[in-house]
């Protein structure tokens, strides 16, 4: 009974449920003993965050769920480490992320830089962005190269430093910045694509 | 710019995405049993953590050793007086009495001595020196030396006759040489069955040659351009000492390199999640020695410089590692065939591997500097 009250607090709350610090920390106890009861609670709470994290990161929806998956073990691998005077979420998206570093390091031509992209300076408009469907927005994530997604992801989504970002992936500071600013263009392009072709399908209507 | 990037981490924040239903199950599989439910511990794991516990305990026991043998040395070093005295003093310490003399015979042997001072006193007394008398001689033997206290005092008045029918006085001077003789007795026991019989020792120096070998355990600090990894390794060196000051070593190690994946941020908490690759390292080295015997240690000890280059292979991702090394180390003998060595050492390294990571990078050059402890067992010819 208890548990279905906690479920469905979670459906209202969702991530925000593991945020209270006297839930958490029974939930993290009995994860720690092997409680597969808690164990699937805490994966139903929080993989829908988590894997939006994989999905950023990686080229496909089957790389994030491998991501996704090795990031869980490393998590409950990692419990006993939660100090409870942090927030759960943001300690188990550093886990998730760090994996998911992991797993691009140990890709080949990580930081593979195309010359061919199109340096056009372009102001958007907000709305045409904020207009975009998640699933597209995704499409386009991921479609990137991924040393550009990975730079992107670490320092506009996630808000690491460049030193920072130069350090975890061994990367001097000005690799990392043009490696960003390319990344930017080359969403803005793939922005531009789909609204032309959004336009023309529109037309055609 | 500020703006776009503003609305698209909004954006990519705000988003959820469920994973396929399936995914927990594999999951699941993967998650480690219920504690009361038999856990396997990969081994390499167990072994490092284990390993590097002994090797401090084995440290510890060592010195506790080398603490405890060094205060109670009395026996060993009269069996070093033995090998060759290299100095006998005879001088007084008695500050109540006047110093009279003070004599020093070089190159003399306990037993030698102890004749000498015999008959040197007898000699004095029987030459009837009339001007000095003999109160008592004191036997000590300290740091590789036979210290004897003698004190003697003018005759205040009294004639050389009539002290001399003070038998006290003869009598405990007797009574010392005596004792120095028990004492020699020990000393050719002690002798017979120390370890020197076959670590041939011509003091100040010792020779040894041959086959030997050992278990070791090591810890080092590798470092390259931007990070920092801990490595440690256990194993079996093995050498061969083809003259008393010079040897080749070689052996088999299993290396582990930790290398932490994740530095940490400010403003969350941190999960320092050590990724470790593993190898097999084969090192072949030249090594000098500087024998000699420690009379702080009362032990045969070694101090020896060693140089040359490592190569390893890697056994997760097959890279190689190619590197030089150089050292030194100390080596104390515990008996005729079984010494400690205690060693340092630093060297730099390359990587060589087909795949991109961030230790593992190709054209990268790592340091190294670390510390280790072997016990090492000699296969010596007795040497007479």
């Amino acid at each position: 009974m208890l548990l279905e009250n906690f479920l469905s607090l979670l459906q209202k709350n969702k991530s925000n449920f593991l945020d209270i610090k006297t839930d958490i920390s029974k939930i993290v106890k009995g994860c720690i003993d092997g409680n597969r009861e808690m164990q699937k609670f805490l994966y139903d709470t929080t993989s829908p965050k988590l894997f939006t994290i994989c999905l950023r990161y990686s080229s496909d929806y089957n790389e994030a769920q491998d991501m996704l998956q090795e990031g869980y073990i490393k998590l409950f691998k990692n419990l006993h480490k939660f100090e409870f005077t942090g927030v759960f979420m943001a300690w188990a998206s550093r886990v998730v992320t760090n994996n998911c570093i992991d797993i691009l390091r140990r890709k080949p031509n990580l930081y593979l830089i195309s010359d061919n992209i199109k340096m056009i300076e372009e102001s958007f408009e907000s709305s045409v962005i904020e207009n975009l469907i998640e699933a597209d927005l995704m499409k386009i994530i991921q479609s990137l190269p991924h040393g550009y997604r990975t730079i992107f992801n670490l320092h506009v989504v996630d808000g690491y430093p460049y030193k920072e970002i130069a350090e975890m992936l061994n990367i001097n500071e000005g690799t990392s910045k043009s490696q960003l600013n390319r990344a930017r263009k080359l969403i803005q392009n793939k922005i531009k694509e789909l609204e032309h072709q959004e336009e023309i399908r529109k037309t055609a209507w | 710019m500020k703006d776009f990037d503003e609305i698209l981490r909004k954006k990519l924040q705000e988003s959820n995405f469920e994973p396929p239903q399936n995914l927990w199950q594999n999951i699941e599989e993967k998650l480690p049993k219920k504690k009361n439910e038999v856990v396997i511990v990969p081994f390499f794991f167990s072994f490092l953590k284990y390993s590097i516990a002994a090797s401090i305990s084995f440290l510890l026991g060592m010195g506790t050793i080398l603490v405890l043998s060094n205060s109670n040395e009395l026996n060993r070093k009269v069996v070093d007086n033995s090998q060759q005295v290299s100095e006998v003093i005879l001088t007084s310490t008695s500050e109540s009495t006047d110093l009279i003399e003070q004599i020093n015979l070089m190159n003399e042997t306990p037993e030698n001595f102890s004749n000498n001072i015999f008959s040197s006193n007898q000699s004095k007394n029987a030459n009837n020196l009339n001007d000095e008398d003999w109160n008592y001689i004191a036997y000590n033997s300290q740091q590789n030396k036979v210290v004897v206290d003698l004190e003697k005092k003018y005759g205040n008045g009294q004639s050389a006759s009539d002290k001399l029918n003070e038998n006290s006085i003869q009598t405990y001077s007797l009574s010392i040489i005596e004792q120095e003789e028990v004492e020699t007795s020990k000393i050719v026991e002690i002798e017979e069955n120390s370890y020197f019989s076959r670590v041939q020792i011509t003091k100040p120096s010792i020779s040894y040659s041959g086959w030997w070998l050992g278990a070791q355990t090591e810890y080092n600090s590798i470092f390259n351009a931007s990070k920092h990894y801990s490595n440690f390794l256990i194993g079996m060196p093995v050498g061969y000492d083809f003259k008393n000051n010079m040897g080749l070593q070689s052996g088999i190690f299993y290396s582990g390199i930790f290398e932490p994946s994740q530095s940490s941020n400010l403003d969350m908490p941190v999960v320092i999640d050590a990724q470790m690759h593993s190898s097999i390292n084969v090192p072949l080295l030249f090594r000098y020695k500087f024998t000699r015997y420690s009379e702080r240690l009362s032990k045969p000890t070694s101090i020896n410089l060693v140089s040359g280059v490592d190569y390893g292979l890697g056994l997760s991702s097959g890279f190689q590692q190619l590197g030089f090394r150089a050292g030194a180390e100390y080596d104390i003998f515990f008996g005729e065939t079984t010494m400690l060595t205690l060693g340092f050492q630093g060297g730099f390294f390359r990587n060589h591997t087909p795949q991109t990571d961030n230790y593992l990078s190709n054209n990268k050059m790592n340091y190294k500097i670390g510390v280790y402890s072997s016990l090492r067992f000699l296969g010596l010819k007795k040497q007479k």
